[in-house]
């Protein structure tokens, strides 16, 4: 106790630490002030699905009204798309409002049931497709041979709707090239069944009597940012972090190496209860210092910057207040363990500039790297994934999903680890750097 | 002007930067070059990202070292022309940056390296030691004056796409806007760290 105490004295008694630490904090507070100016942005707000999130909503619909039950069936005998999209869609809809479910084939991912744009559940890789609805329950079944059906997903979905074929036809994405893609699929004649009032298909067709014919392009799912590049995320509010991080960096291995110029770690070892303990101590006064301002910081930064941010009209993705929660604890995290991590290589190498240098290239260069346009992706995601900054995942707001093929690189705000997991790399690097500087410590004379 | 070489020569630190230099840059060229599906003059050049960095650390310790030790009374008591001992500080480090990055660069040549690139990488190495250096005379702390420089070097690339207007950034960064530029943030440096000298 009385060693934190001593080395929380020392902390406070430096003003060049103290204004680091203020500094650190007032750079992620005040830093997204660089990026007003631009005004609001042109381009439209994405449309949002029934959940609020931004949704890409375009597709060849070809439709009749359902009011009350019924039942469509038809056969996909053949589906392709210029760019083999692996998420080429052709199928059945039923759609209410801002609400639908559909059963599709897809182009390499089998028969998928989805509705409301973000659910998506998978079937059996099959040919033959079937929307019921009974009540408020729409049942999608999928089967081989058009006589055997098995239950692929069943959705509440009531109302006055429109049910027919669809076709859609995503982008291709290839690492970060983007290609649009059309896709043609060839049905059979629909098959109703139930009380579909008298009306005729409407729509863009080729009618025969074997079937339809239909193109379509776009994609009915969850957009990504790639699809809003004008869109704010969370995360894009805090990069004050890194201005901060070099600040604390210094910092955090000044709080060692200075000692080392002026000898007073002689001292401090000498009046210690133990080497380790006195590091321990270090370690523990400059990540609490850290993390209260930094946390400080972002916790008032994050709601401040979202209200201007929707006050100038800009569009924001949406996050839940506990994944605001965790970014702003989590930046606050990432900073008291660089300190850490900072400390650590400043008592290992014991020079300034060799340790400022070194936990610098090791946490920002990676980061630099990965944004960097002209690397492939695979570097990207491997630069995100085993460095220390891979810490930066635990900022992530956007979510990742399965059946959207997007361009997820850490430069569009997807990281390649989860959150904590991405702060446990970092937490792993400073655990074996304080090790190694628990061991030199005990092991060298000063 | 010989009394800075010799004190550059018999400073352990110095040899050993510039061989992290060397490794780094062709280490992370190298790597990068195996996971790209084309070999070009900018994927062969990323490793300069990595390599500026033991660069710039020599550039600051030539000047911070003297401060922490105290040599610099020495040395400027020797030499009172501030503006002589600073040029004779950065034209040392530019020489011995320039026979390594010289050295570095054959190897890229051997691997498919245009002339003109590799040309501009060295000068390029070169001109971000003289730029540490002069920071290093402006802060006199080695460690705030390494922050200095390497926030200098990689922020502006991270921030640039987050402001309202990124073009600016990129056309003054010392990093992304090219050769001019750096030249007038190094000067710029220098002269500063000269006159904070006084």
């Amino acid at each position: 106790m009385n060693l934190l105490r001593a080395e929380f004295t020392k902390f406070r008694s430096v003003p060049g630490w103290v204004r680091g630490v203020v500094m650190a904090a007032l750079l992620i507070l005040l830093f997204p002030v660089t990026g007003l100016g631009g005004g609001p942005g042109d381009e439209p707000s994405p449309v949002t699905g029934p959940d609020g999130q931004p949704v890409n909503n375009s597709y060849s619909f070809v439709h009749r009204p359902l009011t009350g039950d019924g039942q469509i069936t038809v056969a996909v005998s053949k589906l392709s798309s210029e760019q083999d999209g692996p998420w080429a869609k052709a199928g059945l809809m039923v759609r209410a409002g801002s609400r639908y479910a559909a059963i599709m084939v897809t182009g390499g991912h089998g028969v998928r049931m989805q509705h409301d744009y973000l659910y998506d559940k998978a079937g059996p890789a099959v040919r033959w497709l079937r929307l019921t609805r009974s009540g408020g329950t729409v049942t999608g079944e999928a089967s081989a041979d058009g006589s055997r059906w098995t239950v692929v997903d069943k959705v509440q979905l009531s109302g006055p709707a429109q049910a027919g074929l669809f076709v859609a036809c995503p982008s291709r994405i290839r690492g970060i090239a983007i290609a649009d893609d059309t896709a043609t699929a060839v049905f059979s004649r629909p098959e109703l069944a139930g009380a579909w009032p008298v009306a005729d298909w409407a729509g863009s067709v080729v009618s025969s009597d074997a079937g339809f014919t239909m193109t379509g392009r776009g994609d009915l799912g969850p957009a990504t940012r790639s699809d809003v590049p004008v869109g704010v995320a969370v995360g894009d509010l805090l990069f004050g972090t890194f201005p901060a991080l070099i600040v604390i960096v210094v910092v955090g291995t000044l709080m060692v190496t200075t000692e080392y110029r002026y000898g007073v770690i002689r001292l401090s070892l000498s009046a210690g209860t133990g080497r380790v303990r006195v590091l321990l101590a270090k370690a523990a006064v400059l990540a609490g210092a850290t993390f209260a301002a930094a946390l400080l910081a972002s916790a008032l930064a994050v709601p401040l910057w979202l209200r201007v941010v929707r006050g100038l009209g800009a569009y924001v993705f949406p996050a839940g207040p506990l994944a605001l929660l965790r970014a702003e604890v989590g930046t606050a995290a990432v900073l008291a363990i660089t300190a850490v991590l900072a400390l650590s290589v400043g008592l290992i190498l014991r020079r300034s500039a060799t340790a400022v240098t070194t936990v610098v290239v090791v946490t920002v260069l990676p980061y630099l790297l990965a944004l960097t346009p002209f690397l492939p992706p695979s570097v990207a995601q491997w630069m995100t994934r085993v460095t220390p900054a891979a810490a930066f995942a635990v900022q992530q707001t956007l979510t990742r999903y399965p059946q959207v093929d997007s361009v997820y690189t850490p430069a569009n705000g997807y990281y390649p680890l989860a959150p904590w997991a991405g702060l446990a790399v970092l937490c792993g690097y400073t655990a074996v750097a304080l090790a190694v500087a628990a061991v030199l410590l005990r092991r060298r004379d000063v | 002007m010989r009394a800075e070489w010799t004190k550059l020569r018999t400073t352990p630190g110095a040899a050993w930067l510039l061989l992290v230099t060397v490794i780094v840059t062709v280490a992370l060229s190298a790597a990068v070059c195996a996971a790209a599906t084309t070999c070009g003059t900018k994927v062969l050049l990323s490793g300069v990202y990595a390599g500026q960095a033991p660069v710039a650390v020599l550039g600051v310790l030539v000047v911070s070292g003297e401060y922490s030790t105290g040599l610099i009374h020495t040395t400027l008591a020797a030499v009172p022309s501030r503006a002589t001992v600073m040029a004779a500080k950065a034209l040392v480090v530019a020489v011995v940056v320039a026979v390594f990055g010289t050295a570095m660069s054959l190897v890229g040549l051997a691997e498919g390296l245009e002339l003109p690139a590799a040309a501009r990488a060295v000068t390029y190495l070169v001109l971000i030691a003289v730029l540490s250096v002069g920071v290093a005379a402006v802060v006199h702390d080695s460690a705030v004056a390494i922050g200095s420089v390497l926030g200098l070097l990689y922020l502006p690339p991270i921030l640039a796409p987050l402001v309202a207007n990124p073009r600016v950034v990129e056309e003054l960064a010392p990093m992304t806007a090219g050769l001019p530029v750096l030249t007038a943030w190094s000067i710029g440096a220098l002269l500063v760290g000269t006159l904070r000298l006084r």
